[in-house]
């Protein structure tokens, strides 16, 4: 079975996850990353910002880890201050891999969705909430999201009526 | 246990970000439905996390922590989300939360 209806499979059914489901959802999510090209509005929060020899206009599209990069690391220091670009995307697959790390599934616009939640380790910026988030809309194939949110762990409510629930909680859940 | 406080520049960045973020759902919306999944998926992550910055505003408000300023723009983007609070629920986002009269 492909990972993705693996994924869907497991969402769908209710039923608990095994270690070897989830080790083969963790190296396949690690490995797919941001959508290479896939493009994103800028927004008014990273606008001004100098990136790659240009000021970025609020209105522009810009590349999806881009876009994450200048609003998680450079404007909201959830990463350490200096972080580089490939630093970012370098702390991003452990996250992914990490053992010890939890998974949410939900359902977004009718698509299922994964969140892998690590620990930030020294990936703590100022305005870290001490856990990455990767997220990954399964039918779409790629990362949409890597940031650290302010409640960590309680970032998710465990919405019953989008399914979301914990297919695999972490293994030291200190919120 | 009681929360942090927030440390003033934390309270001017989180009042800026969360007001720009309000502008950028507004300008969006619009075209919504066009919208790729991953900038949907983005945002439902993305705004999750502002208004738990804006529940950490308010508890620093009632707290006493804001200098006037801050007083004035929070109770601003106050305003500027209960009046967009349909619209913030029609794209499938979290509701602002309800926040007494302050």
């Amino acid at each position: 079975m492909e990972v993705n209806d693996l994924i869907t499979e497991i969402a769908e059914s209710g039923r608990e996850a095994i270690d070897e489901d989830i080790q083969r959802i963790r190296e396949h999510v690690a490995d797919v990353g941001y959508e290479p090209g896939g493009m994103t509005k800028a927004g008014g929060i990273i606008a001004g910002l100098w990136w790659r020899g240009r000021r970025i206009r609020s209105n522009e599209r810009i590349e999806n880890a881009d876009a994450h990069f200048l609003r998680h690391v450079v404007a909201r220091h959830e990463w350490p201050i200096g972080t580089t670009f490939a630093q970012y995307i370098s702390s991003l697959r452990p996250a992914v891999e990490d053992p010890e790390g939890g998974i949410v599934v939900d359902r977004i616009h009718g698509q299922w969705r994964l969140s892998f939640m690590a620990r930030a380790y020294g990936a703590t910026g100022p305005l870290s909430g001490g856990w990455i988030l990767v997220g990954y809309p399964v039918k779409y194939g790629y990362w949409s999201t890597s940031f650290q949110p302010k409640n960590g762990l309680r970032h998710f409510t465990l919405n019953e009526a989008e399914g979301e629930r914990w297919i695999r909680y972490p293994s030291d859940p200190i919120l | 246990m009681d929360p942090i406080p927030l440390r003033s520049d934390s309270i001017d960045m989180d009042l800026r970000h969360i007001s720009l973020a309000l502008t950028d759902l507004r300008d969006i919306a619009s075209d919504w439905e066009e919208e790729h999944i991953a900038t949907k998926s983005s945002w439902d992550y993305e705004w999750r996390d502002y208004m738990h910055q804006f529940e950490s505003l308010y508890e620093t408000y009632r707290a006493g922590g804001m200098n006037e300023g801050q007083q004035t723009r929070f109770l601003a983007l106050q305003r500027d989300l209960e009046d967009s609070a349909l619209l913030v629920e029609s794209l499938g986002l979290q509701r602002p939360p309800v926040l007494s009269r302050t």
